[in-house]
């Protein structure tokens, strides 16, 4: 396509990026902690959350690309769209709820919480970089190849405004002003491809489909004449030059002292010379569109089928129709695709050329046009489709590791000796406390020694090991907390006493380990209402019997 | 009943396990249904050509399938998972009231 400047979609342009850029120093200036930055201060509507998800997931990639590739490859195009769905059932059925009981705002943090190392934080703020520099640079570049047919601006222009307004953005408000921008561009992604949908399915699928006021260009149709695999000459046309990339013969003819390409195919039995579209630069950097100067205008938009078929029968054109008659007519009828291909002719000029493909509609609405997985296909070939299908599932997927089976045994002693809080680490950790260390001790710093207390005898340490019920610490509390969590594992005596004998250790341990297990009561002390009653003893007491 | 925690942290969310351990059900059943569609495609690629309902083929009737079964699971999800908030804050209340 030739593109040009246009002012009504410049005026919008600027009018967007003004709203989204006064959204964010608005909310830039309320921003005031990492909370508020990085997780919007968890102040923004589900709804609008929502529609700011299905804003990214419309992103330029899926949104044009997809649409671009279906057109190409059909079927092969949709896959992508089946497909990163997937990793978004990924991040909401598997990573949402523990990345949000973490209460971690990215995902270096989420790690750093679970592993608590430098190394680890540092890999995943490195692969975080890495990643986002993949994912960036085809962002940008789509950014730039959106930005010149919408605005008819150079491609590197369009990067550079982007990447500019787009840094603004998150560098002022965090994700308050990322969501609001996302929620815009989802909601207005999402009204205007349902007014497209719309007018596509009430013009429904033609032979030529004509634009009011701009016909639809007839492609030409020519019969050369043909010596020796070589083109030798064409009714009206003078043949300059023939070409062959790959499998593809194509054929340059002059007329009026412009020069147009065309693609040399057999049709029924016959040889036919199709109509292409074609870019050449000159060795002087000169570009001309179909032969002709940029400013004639002379290179057509493209999308029509070869031949409509509904219900068995060919027709010029199918009127308005619904979407799954949209589908099944594309499937019965024969579709051109454009494809395009690059060489360099023999004059040195660098040709790109858009040849027409004809497909018939049940080729294009299989997968195999890109990806080959019939019966006939390699097994590489079909390694591919399915490389592809798992990547597009992971794409989207990063499980923060909190593994459950890391488990905790609780031994207070040691506690004790650390001078820690062993009462709080239960609340903390009581989901991962699946053993549990009877064992006593006692810690009596004094003026000579304290947590370090060197080498000296057991028996002469500041912090020591106790037989049970000899050393400090509160069994009665730990007991209590334990039933209260409902911890149903066993209570293990560890015996390591810097003065009792061990058979009185063990054998005072034994009982004072049971008086302490609590057996929990079935019944709240106040739950009268199902405690029943006794009828009998009740009427007894107040003498009515 | 009596044996609760005696202190409560911050942001607990007592039906998160049950949430996430319903997240990982979903996620299989989805995996299955994704899996199908790989499989056919690479083991018998012409089952996709066959015609199904209101004449589209396998492919096109599975393909839209998975996006529409995608969105109904996020949404049964959200059902389910509100369901659980609610359960437990009434749970709570409850507890609460024979205090």
């Amino acid at each position: 396509m030739i593109y040009e400047l246009s002012y009504t979609a410049l005026f919008f342009f600027i009018a967007f990026v003004g709203l989204v850029l006064g959204l964010s120093f608005y909310f830039g200036r309320k921003k005031s902690s990492a909370s508020n930055y990085y997780a919007a201060g968890g102040q923004i509507h589900w709804s609008v959350n929502g529609v700011a998800f299905a804003g990214d997931y419309l992103s330029a990639a899926s949104f044009l690309g997809i649409c671009g590739m279906i057109a190409t490859s059909g079927f092969d195009g949709f896959l992508y769209a089946i497909g990163f769905l997937a990793g978004w059932m990924v991040a909401l059925f598997l990573v949402a709820e523990p990345f949000k009981k973490l209460g971690k705002y990215t995902f270096s943090d989420a790690l750093n919480s679970t592993f608590q190392s430098r190394l680890v934080t540092l890999t995943a703020s490195i692969s975080t970089l890495i990643v986002s520099l993949f994912y960036l640079i085809p962002q940008m570049v789509g950014a730039g190849d959106l930005v010149t047919p919408l605005l008819g601006l150079p491609h590197w222009v369009g990067v550079v405004l982007v990447g500019l307004v787009v840094i603004v953005i998150v560098a002022t408000a965090g994700m308050t002003s990322t969501t609001y921008v996302q929620f815009l561009k989802g909601g207005l992604l999402i009204l205007l491809s349902a007014v497209l949908s719309f007018y596509i399915l009430r013009n429904g699928l033609d032979l030529t489909p004509d634009h009011p006021g701009k016909p639809y260009h007839e492609f030409v149709e020519l019969t050369p004449q043909i010596e020796e695999g070589k083109v030798k000459s064409v009714a009206g046309w003078q043949v300059i030059a023939q070409h062959t990339a790959g499998e593809l013969t194509f054929v340059q003819l002059e007329r009026e002292n412009k020069r147009r390409w065309f693609h040399l195919s057999d049709k029924d039995g016959t040889n036919k010379l199709s109509e292409t579209l074609s870019i050449t630069q000159g060795t002087d950097g000169s570009l001309l569109y179909n032969g002709e100067a940029r400013e004639n205008g002379n290179f057509y938009q493209v999308g029509h089928l070869n031949k409509v078929v509904v219900d068995g029968q060919e027709v010029n054109s199918t009127g308005p129709v619904n979407p799954l008659e949209y589908l099944e007519i594309i499937k019965d009828s024969e579709i051109v695709r454009f494809l395009n291909v690059k060489f360099t002719d023999k004059n040195g000029e660098e040709v790109s050329l858009y040849y027409q493909n004809i497909v018939p509609g049940k080729n294009f609405m299989l997968p195999g046009l890109k990806y080959k997985i019939g019966k006939d296909a390699s097994l590489w070939s079909k390694m591919d489709f399915v490389s592809l299908m798992l990547a597009l599932f992971l794409g989207t997927a990063a499980l923060p590791h909190n593994h459950k089976r890391a488990c905790i045994l609780y031994d207070p002693s040691h506690f004790l000796l650390q001078c820690m809080d062993y009462l709080a680490f239960i609340d903390h950790y009581h989901e991962r406390i699946k053993m549990f260390h009877v064992k006593d001790a006692e810690f009596n710093p004094s003026g000579k020694q304290g947590v370090y207390g060197g080498y000296q005898n057991w028996v002469d340490r500041a912090g020591r090991f106790r037989s049970l019920g000899d050393g400090q610490v509160n069994f009665k509390a730990i007991f209590s907390k334990l039933s209260a969590y409902d911890f149903d594992g066993w209570a293990v005596m560890e015996w390591e006493c810097a003065m009792k004998h061990p058979v009185d250790g063990a054998t005072e341990g034994a009982v004072f380990i049971k008086d302490h297990i609590i057996r929990v009561t079935e019944k709240a002390f106040d739950d009268f209402a199902s405690a029943g009653s006794d009828t009998e003893l009740n009427k007894k007491l107040l003498g009515l019997s | 009943m009596l044996h609760e925690p005696s202190t409560h942290s911050q942001n607990s969310d007592p039906s998160s396990g049950k949430k996430a351990r319903l997240g990982i059900i979903f996620f299989f059943i989805y995996l299955f249904l994704y899996g199908g569609f790989v499989a056919i495609g690479v083991v018998n690629y012409e089952l996709l050509a066959i015609d199904t309902l209101a004449g589209l083929n396998l492919a096109t009737l599975y393909g839209l399938g998975l996006i529409v079964f995608a969105v109904l699971l996020g949404m049964l999800y959200n059902f389910f998972c509100s369901r659980y908030e609610d359960q437990m804050e009434q749970a709570e209340k409850e507890k609460g009231a024979t205090r």
